[in-house]
């Protein structure tokens, strides 16, 4: 018999309108970004886009794409934490969890309203532009849990379900990262007098915060006294930090450090 | 002379006061645990890391002192930070430049 988890793994996402992620984009839907925002590459990129925000605050469609593709990552959220909700609850993990995940999942539905709101605000629509690197579901036949893992098979995509492993690279490392954006974000939309994306991102700012504080409990409760668990949330972290480190140009000697004490341990391991 | 600590019992790993440290003194992976330390040697008491913490849990400990040639060394280090952060401002500028002036050139909309 068919588990309801079972169910809902095998079920794609979905969202009207669909997703069209950036990655898939066809030469024209890149002629027409260019058009709007002056480069289609600089789309992926939400920290130049923010920038641009703030160089050019009078251009509307450069406002509607950054709030797009924050906003793509917020029902990829939606997307993410309510299928735990389901499958976790075939994991030997506290029920309170499986209630926090609820709430997340309640939390990224606000942070989707919100931004769909803002987009209208600026005569736009949630499709106007495509879906970001950060969400969406991919198209048939690819891994449902992003570009993370995305390439490398059905192992990667098992090890993603894993509560230690998701709570730490997503509650923890992309969450606890999404907090620069989202206050950054805010304060340049205070700056050029957008007091509504100001207000916005300082509401989804104070959820991001509960989130990686839900995210670390969780895990220091679910690694306690298991040191090989610890290691791997520490491994998923510093993958999602080094996957950041490398769209940005920037990466830590310690994080170096890190990645070539896994090597060394992968060499010995191999014998 | 201050350096800052993080008490542990709030922290909760977002790693923000580690992204900002200009001298990496704030050490997460290499802890071997989950968990933020400053390693104060390294510290050169420049106030980035405590404003940005979202649960306000890095406090300053008055009265550590570091050794006067540490503390050359992490001044240094902070000054490469600093220029490895204009630099990457200034990359950035020139590309939010050519972009607007594209736009603002329309060529990308054949006007």
């Amino acid at each position: 018999m068919t588990t309801f988890a079972e169910k809902v793994r095998e079920t794609p996402s979905c969202r009207e309108p669909a997703y069209r992620p950036a990655m898939w984009m066809s030469d024209d839907e890149k002629r027409e970004l260019d058009r709007k925002i002056g480069d289609a590459g600089l789309y992926q990129d939400l920290f130049t886009m923010r920038e641009m925000v703030r160089t050019a605050p009078e251009n509307i469609e450069i406002k509607k794409a950054l709030v797009s593709g924050i906003a793509s990552a917020e029902f990829a959220g939606i997307d993410a934490f309510s299928r735990k909700v389901v499958e976790w609850q075939e994991w030997p993990v506290p029920q309170t969890l499986i209630m926090a995940m609820a709430r997340q999942t309640w939390d990224e539905v606000r942070h989707a309203w919100l931004a769909k709101g803002l987009i209208e605000s600026y005569g736009g629509e949630i499709g106007d532009y495509p879906d970001t690197l950060a969400g969406g579901a991919p198209p048939p036949g690819v891994s449902p849990q992003g570009p993370l893992t995305q390439g490398f098979g059905a192992q990667a995509e098992q090890l993603m379900r894993e509560p230690v492993v998701s709570l730490s690279m997503t509650n923890v490392s992309l969450e606890g990262g999404a907090l620069t954006l989202f206050q950054e974000t805010s304060a340049v939309a205070e700056k050029i007098g957008d007091k509504l994306m100001a207000h916005c991102y300082d509401y989804n700012w104070a959820d991001e915060v509960t989130h990686t504080a839900i995210g670390d409990f969780f895990v220091k409760q679910l690694t306690e006294d298991n040191p090989e668990e610890e290691r791997k949330a520490l491994r998923v972290h510093a993958l999602a930090e080094g996957f950041r480190a490398r769209l940005s140009g920037q990466q830590s000697e310690e994080l170096r450090e890190f990645f070539a004490e896994e090597m060394t341990r992968a060499t010995s391991a191999l014998g | 002379m201050a350096v800052v600590a993080i008490d542990l019992s709030k922290c909760i790993n977002c790693g923000w006061c580690r992204r900002v440290c200009p001298t990496e003194t704030i050490k997460y992976f290499s802890t071997g645990h989950r968990t933020h330390i400053v390693e104060p040697d390294g510290c050169i008491d420049c106030g980035i890391c405590a404003p940005v913490c979202p649960v306000d849990c890095i406090e300053a400990v008055p009265g550590y002192t570091v050794a006067p040639e540490l503390l050359t060394a992490a001044r240094e280090k902070a000054k490469q930070h600093a220029g490895a952060q204009r630099k990457m401002k200034l990359d950035r500028d020139a590309v939010i430049a050519r972009t607007l002036e594209k736009l603002r050139e329309g060529v990308h909309a054949g006007a």
